[in-house]
């Protein structure tokens, strides 16, 4: 990363845009501005930014046909903007390939922890290199030997444990869906059984946070998925 | 006597006629004088055009009798094949309605307008299945020959000597399209039929003889051209009204037109009717129903009711009115009515009878009202002329012999007080037994009686005794009192007796309307009402009824309460009833082969529903009183329903503007709260504008934090209030999926870090807590707002505890801390909109939160309450339903712990 990397806005709300024009150059961040989505398609293509905020609520069409166009050739992280009562719409967004979301009104620490999240995912994307060992708090990943150490004790993850802690470790820091995770843990036709889901999230509360009413790391976002927190 | 301008009723019915007339199918009559002018041949000639003009042009049922030219013209159309009908083993062939509403051609040729069709089809005649067909909006092309008209009926057949009997109203006629009058000369004909070119059927080929005469043919064709005329002159009429074109100075006439039960009211009605149409005048038929008619025989009474049928076929309006006296009703009313011309119909009777008992036409001649009597005149009389006009029923023979053995006593009575009585006594006793004759046997015993009387008395008590013969003429004086008294008070108690069973019979009418309206103000809702209207009807028609009301689609239903009598066959004719607010069934002209009668429901905004009846009289809807009581009892029903239809609607009025009256009132409480944050965002900004050079940044940095804390305020106000106003719009309906309150809690603790500052918060939530099917962001919302309440009502730093619990139907949170807890009292109340704490912050917040959380619960099911803990403090407890389904267990490979799921089963 020479340059500051290239941050595109496709907000239509122009105060919005001044609220961000100010605070992401004064992080370390070029700003690009697109008013309408077809200008913000447009404008990836041409401009190539590293990170992509997309407000759903655009004049034209709509956030979520952003995220599909986009996503049809490329990789570039996107964080969408959404305001209250658009659950399913943020959840669709996430699922067609969105990174993460923050809902509005946002503060500015909010949206640079997420940036820095998305970002740091894309740069681990493109190389390959994954790291072997992971460690948050007191916890701690091997992903080689396969094995989870909460303060140096190991503990004893089912397979189906691992493999969906170690997707969220994966992606620490980012939002994943009901669905992304299923998939990724059950397969395509689970994708309906939040249930399975809320069962091994508690299980793995259990195991591995101090007070599994209260996470720190293992963190659910109601109506759309969990997350992993590592700050 | 009006003077009239364009009326305006007519205009309205012209106006709505033209519009009826656009979705409507375009009538094409083609008309002629006489069988074999040309009718079809026209007909087809014209379809062909059309066909080869592209239009969808098919044949619904043609005539050609053999001709070769006429077949010839077939060629190309397309044909809608014929309906079988099985009548008494024979086999059928008739137009097929339900085919051609189905095929919906454009152009439809259905051959002999006035044609009867036979048993079994959905209407008795085929021009009633032509007006169906154009209210589909299919075009039709017809034939109809002039005799076939209802209003020339009577003359064709005076002309012809032929009568007659398939008729089409005349208002079809009028109201067609198009009527191409097919016309040749009366030469011209005959010489086709030497030809051969004329079709008549073997058996009326006799007949046919007598019809095709030189002097019928012109007569035949001047009417046809007549009446073509005529319709020309009421299309003339039409068009100079819609488009008000010149003022027509018409001073309009009225006619009243009397009937009674004589074979020749018809006549009197379509004379009548040829005059009206003349005169451009409204016209009313009336019968006169007197004391003596319900004396009259069935045919008699049937007979008045078809004219009053034809009558009103025929444009009039139809009028039953009461009373003594004919001649001083007529008048009564025409002067009522403004009527200034009377139409009768000639005096059948002696007129030596009108010399001594009055005639009725000579009354109305003297009538002092200024109105114009016309008597219809009528040269044929050999028609169905019924026997003895006045012909009542023969009494019994055992009147008579009661008469005379009544007669007998009263003389065996009075022989051995032959000392005792004097003549007026002896008299007077012969007066009662004739009164007791008449009073039990009628007029012709009493007379019979009183002629007995006298020859008793005159041979028994008169001298000389044993002889008929009287030696002292004022004894001629008291036999002739007796038969005059005697008669004169027979007569009077026979009337009496008549008029008491008149009474008798209105009253029974007017109990069973009493009944039934009472039936129907106490109803309540729409079954009650139907119940009762039924079990009414059923009273009265002596049958089952049925009342079927239409769903929301306007489609009778068999809603399963479907009784006794009603099969899948009826409800076609109940829609049919529905859909064209006309009668239907037995006895009726519409689909007459069913086996119940069905009546339309007809109130002050149209067809409610259909009342069915199957009566144990299969001639109900013949009988005129019944009918018209039935009618009555069926409008009050159907205006039944539309009240409560109408109450419904508006207590549903009612219901919205109480919904509009509260979200005012939630409006302007509200915009007080909004104003509150906002002020101090606004003062600390501008605050920071202004003197942002002489302020500190300790101070700047306070300014700040300021309009960033009130914003969040003005944040979590906005986001209450957008809950509640869903809330009250009933859009609250909760996306239930599986969630661990576990989860839910926690973020509801995320989320509220910031405010919670460090407070101790224990949670006590047990591992296998089932999952429970909730709205998850809603409940998390519930919790937010619970702890909202807390940080708000307790003091800093206190500690809160939260705890779920899983019971047999649900789960258990209860939230606790250890604040100042409610004041007594307030438990209930803090769930209210806009309570605020005792303390009476204003910047505690809209008070709304709690009333959401209660609102969220009560739509899962929950249930949540407040208390005070018995050593300090408040808690809250939400109770959340668990719905009959248990979590499925997921798959997990050998070796792993079993799923937590509600069915709670063992780790």
């Amino acid at each position: 990363m020479n340059a500051a990397p290239k941050i595109l806005l496709i907000e239509d709300d122009p105060q919005i845009r001044k609220l961000l024009r100010v605070t992401l150059p004064a992080n370390g961040y070029d700003l690009l501005e697109a008013e309408c989505g077809e200008e913000g398609v447009q404008m990836t293509a041409s401009h190539n930014p590293e990170a992509i905020i997309l407000d759903l609520g655009l004049p034209d069409i709509d956030g979520l046909e952003v995220v599909r166009r986009v996503r049809e050739w490329s990789a570039t992280p996107i964080v969408v903007l959404t305001a209250r009562g658009q659950d399913q719409e943020k959840v669709r967004t996430l699922d067609a390939g969105a990174d993460d979301y923050l809902t509005k009104p946002f503060s500015t620490p909010e949206l640079l922890a997420r940036l820095r999240v998305a970002l740091r995912h894309a740069a681990r994307a493109g190389s390959e290199t994954a790291e072997p060992v992971v460690t948050f708090g007191d916890i701690r990943v091997d992903f080689a030997k396969r094995q989870v150490f909460l303060r140096d004790a190991e503990v004893h993850l089912t397979p189906i444990e691992y493999k969906l802690f170690s997707t969220l470790v994966r992606n620490a820091g980012k939002v994943l869906t009901h669905r992304q995770l299923l998939k990724e843990v059950w397969g395509p036709s689970y994708v309906e059984q939040t249930q399975y889901l809320r069962v091994f999230m508690g299980a793995l509360r259990q195991k591995l946070e101090a007070d599994p009413a209260r996470p720190r790391f293992l963190t659910t976002e109601p109506g759309v998925g969990y997350r992993l927190k590592n700050d | 006597m009006e003077r009239t301008r364009p009326n305006p009723d007519q205009l309205l019915a012209d106006v709505q006629r033209e519009t009826e007339r656009e979705s409507r199918g375009k009538l094409k009559i083609f008309f002629g004088a006489a069988a074999g002018v040309g009718k079809t041949y026209a007909m087809l000639e014209a379809a062909q055009k059309q066909r080869r003009e592209g239009l969808d042009v098919m044949i619904g049922l043609v005539e050609t009798h053999g001709r070769v030219e006429t077949e010839k013209l077939l060629i190309g159309l397309e044909r809608l094949p014929l309906k079988e009908f099985t009548y008494r083993g024979a086999v059928l062939r008739d137009f097929d309605i339900e085919a051609a509403l189905r095929r919906k051609p454009h152009i439809l040729l259905v051959d002999e307008l006035a044609h009867t069709n036979a048993p079994g089809a959905w209407h008795t005649k085929r021009w009633q299945d032509v007006l169906e067909l154009l209210e589909a909006g299919i075009d039709v092309f017809t034939t109809l020959n002039v005799q076939h008209l209802e209003s020339v009926n009577d003359i064709v057949a005076r002309l012809s000597s032929v009568n007659v009997r398939e008729t089409v109203p005349d208002s079809i006629f009028d109201q067609a399209d198009e009527v191409e009058f097919v016309d040749l000369t009366p030469d011209d004909l005959l010489q086709r039929l030497r030809e051969g070119k004329v079709y008549v059927a073997a058996q009326a080929e006799r007949a046919m003889e007598n019809f095709f005469t030189m002097g019928n043919l012109i007569a035949l064709r001047e009417l046809g051209l007549r009446r073509m005329a005529d319709r020309l002159d009421t299309q003339m009429e039409r068009f100079r009204r819609l488009h008000a074109v010149g003022e027509s100075l018409h001073i309009a006439d009225r006619l009243l037109v009397a009937v009674g039960p004589s074979p020749y009211a018809p006549r009197v009605v379509r004379a009548a009717r040829r005059m009206a149409e003349r005169l451009h005048a409204e016209w009313i038929v009336a019968y006169i129903e007197t004391p003596g008619a319900a004396e009259l025989p069935q045919t008699d009474k049937d007979r008045v009711l078809q004219t009053l049928r034809l009558a009103e076929q025929l444009g009039a309006q139809p009028v039953t009115l009461t009373g003594e006296h004919v001649a001083a009703e007529l008048i009564d009313y025409a002067r009522q009515r403004s009527v200034n011309k009377i139409v009768v119909g000639k005096p059948g009777r002696a007129r030596w009878r009108d010399r001594l008992f009055g005639s009725m036409v000579d009354e109305l001649i003297r009538n002092e009202a200024g109105i114009d009597i016309f008597v219809v005149r009528d040269l044929l009389e050999e028609v169905a002329r019924a026997p003895a006009r006045r012909f009542r029923r023969w009494p019994r023979w055992e009147g008579f012999a009661a008469a005379f053995g009544v007669i007998a006593a009263c003389t065996l009575l009075s022989w051995p007080l032959t000392s005792i009585l004097d003549d007026a006594s002896r008299g007077v006793l012969y007066i009662v037994a004739i009164v007791a004759v008449a009073l039990f046997w009628g007029t012709g015993p009493a007379v019979a009686a009183s002629a007995l009387s006298v020859l008793a008395y005159d041979f028994f008590f008169v001298q000389p005794v044993g002889k008929f013969s009287v030696n002292d003429p004022r004894a001629v004086l008291t036999l002739l009192m007796i038969f005059i008294v005697g008669n004169a008070l027979s007569a009077l108690t026979t009337r009496i007796k008549l008029q008491a069973k008149i009474a008798r019979r209105h009253e029974e009418r007017t109990a069973a309307m009493y009944q039934m309206t009472r039936d129907l103000a106490a109803g309540r809702t729409p079954e009650e009402t139907r119940e009762r209207v039924e079990s009414n009807l059923a009273t009265v028609c002596g049958g089952d009824v049925a009342i079927l009301l239409p769903d929301a689609q306007r489609r009778i239903q068999d809603d399963g309460r479907a009784k006794k009598f009603l099969r899948p066959w009826h409800f076609p004719v109940a829609q049919w009833t529905f859909d064209h607010g006309k009668m239907a069934g037995l006895g009726t002209e519409a689909l007459p082969a069913s086996d119940s009668l069905f009546l339309p429901l007809r109130g002050n905004r149209g067809v409610v529903g259909v009342v069915a009846i199957k009566a144990a009289d299969p001639n109900l809807a013949q009988e005129a009183e019944q009918m018209l009581l039935i009618e009555t009892l069926t409008r009050h029903a159907a205006l039944a329903f539309e009240q409560l239809e109408l109450v419904s609607e508006a207590n549903h009025a009612r219901m919205q503007a109480e919904a509009e009256r509260m979200q005012n009132s939630l409006l302007s409480s509200v915009s007080h709260d909004l104003r509150t944050p906002l002020a101090s965002i606004t003062g600390a900004a501008s605050s920071l504008l202004q003197n942002s050079d002489c302020l500190d940044a300790g101070n700047r940095r306070e300014l700040l934090t300021t309009i960033y804390h009130e914003a969040n305020r003005l944040n979590r106000l906005v986001t209450n209030l957008l809950n509640m106003t869903r809330l009250e719009a009933g859009a609250l309906s909760p996306s239930k999926d599986w969630q661990s309150i576990e989860e839910l809690v926690g973020a509801a603790l995320a989320k509220s870090e910031r405010a919670l500052q460090n407070r101790p918060v224990a949670t006590r939530i047990p591992a296998d807590l089932p999952l429970i099917r909730v709205d998850g962001l809603l409940i998390e919302q519930v919790f937010l707002n619970i702890l909202d309440n807390a940080v708000k009502y307790t003091p800093a730093g206190s500690p809160l505890e939260i705890e779920a619990r899983a019971e047999t139907d649900g789960v258990v949170v209860t939230i606790a801390d250890r604040g100042p807890g409610f004041a007594p009292g307030d438990e209930e109340r803090v769930f209210d909109k806009f309570f605020r704490g005792s303390s009476g912050d204003d910047s505690k917040g809209a008070g709304l939160g709690l009333t959401i959380c209660r609102g969220i619960v009560a739509a899962h099911g929950g249930r949540i309450a407040a208390r005070n803990r018995p050593d300090g403090g408040a808690v809250f407890e939400i109770f959340l339903p668990r719905e009959n389904d248990a979590a499925p267990a997921p798959a997990e490979p050998a070796g792993a712990p079993a799923a937590k799921t509600n069915d709670g089963g063992p780790t």
